[in-house]
């Protein structure tokens, strides 16, 4: 599996698990039988999951058509740099999903304004993904191979 | 009796919520905004006359002793105080230095949380157009009216929800039948007028 192809099953995985995580809060009830969400917040929560995976999803899926830089990288920083980018990214997820969860477990805050919380979290913390996924997929792929050898694609 | 019915319903929300009312009665083209004097446009008409010698207040069959040049402060008082016993203040217009809402002025009253016993009586007066189970939020606008010896009030129902954790949105006023909620104020207005007249 390439390198690419793994870090964009993180990133796809992580966006269907937030929309799961969002969807299901439709399906839950207060004690008093009210429903924690209306189907007229789907608006404002797959606007504010749009604001929060698109950028990241975006340029990954626009860098598959157009390779925004040129050359060769490193093999060996290609190897290092993808163990970064998995951990990374990783990280970047679950904190992302973690934030994305929280009406599951607490109900003090409106879900606007959890995902507003969520949006500004993920923007803030874009620097940790976003040369990763510039490197990655702006440029020429290396396919690296689990005892850690390089290839260029 | 026709009552003109228009649907839109933590402190932020309330404000967008009010907010949101305001925008919506300044665009909006409904009888209660023309100009028509139908006796049909008007939720409550109770008339009045003023007190003369000699004569009792069962003198005129239906109608309430009012003193002269009162009638403004027991009209705008009966509201305001109608509008209390909801848990609702008037927030337009900005009343007068008596602290009356001034005559033929359109209202608007901020908004409160329906209650459970409430929700589930007005589910069984209109099981056809039931409530689904939501947080409900009520806005009460309306304009009175003093002329023709009568206490003349307008009155409109706006119905707003909520998920537990979510943003409130109004309600379409296909979903429910407001004139359930423009009585309850009406006959609460009607009972305020004669606490009020027989002070």
């Amino acid at each position: 599996m390439s390198t690419r192809t793994q870090l964009i099953s993180i990133w796809l995985t992580s966006f269907g698990l937030a929309v799961l995580i969002c969807e299901t809060l439709f399906l839950r009830t207060t004690s008093d039988g009210i429903p924690f969400l209306l189907s007229d917040d789907r608006l404002i929560i797959y606007k504010s999951l749009a604001i929060i995976y698109g950028p990241n999803l975006g340029a990954i899926i626009a860098a598959v058509y157009t390779k925004p830089f040129s050359g060769d990288p490193d093999t060996r920083l290609a190897i290092v740099g993808f163990r970064v980018a998995v951990v990374v990214t990783l990280f970047y997820n679950f904190l992302l999903l973690y934030l994305v969860s929280l009406p599951h477990w607490s109900q003090s805050d409106s879900v606007e304004v959890v995902l507003e919380r969520a949006k500004t979290i993920g923007v803030s913390l874009a620097f940790l993904v976003a040369p990763i996924n510039a490197y990655f997929f702006g440029v020429k792929a290396k396919e690296i191979s689990p005892i850690g050898s390089a290839n260029t694609r | 009796m026709k009552i003109n019915l228009m649907c839109r319903g933590t402190l932020n929300q309330s404000i967008a919520l009010v907010g949101f009312a305001i925008l919506t009665t300044a665009c909006s083209n409904s009888p209660l905004h023309n100009s028509t004097e139908n006796a049909s446009d008007w939720a409550v008409i109770q008339p009045y006359h003023h007190p003369i010698a000699g004569m009792g207040s069962s003198t005129f069959f239906g109608s309430i002793t009012v003193p002269e040049n009162q009638e403004r402060i027991v009209a705008s008082r009966a509201l305001i105080l109608a509008l209390q016993n909801f848990m609702l203040s008037v927030v337009k217009p900005k009343l007068d230095a008596d602290g009356n809402i001034p005559v033929k002025s359109e209202w608007l009253s901020d908004s409160a949380p329906l209650g459970l016993a409430m929700l589930s009586s007005y589910n069984n007066t209109y099981p056809d157009l039931k409530l689904a189970p939501a947080q409900y939020q009520l806005v009460y606008e309306g304009q009175y009216d003093l002329t023709d010896g009568k206490f003349r009030y307008k009155i409109a129902a706006r119905l707003f929800q909520r998920g537990a954790i979510g943003n409130i949105t109004p309600v379409r006023d296909d979903r429910y039948a407001g004139q359930f909620f423009v009585q309850r104020l009406a006959t609460e207005i009607s009972q305020q007028l004669h606490n009020e007249a027989g002070k």
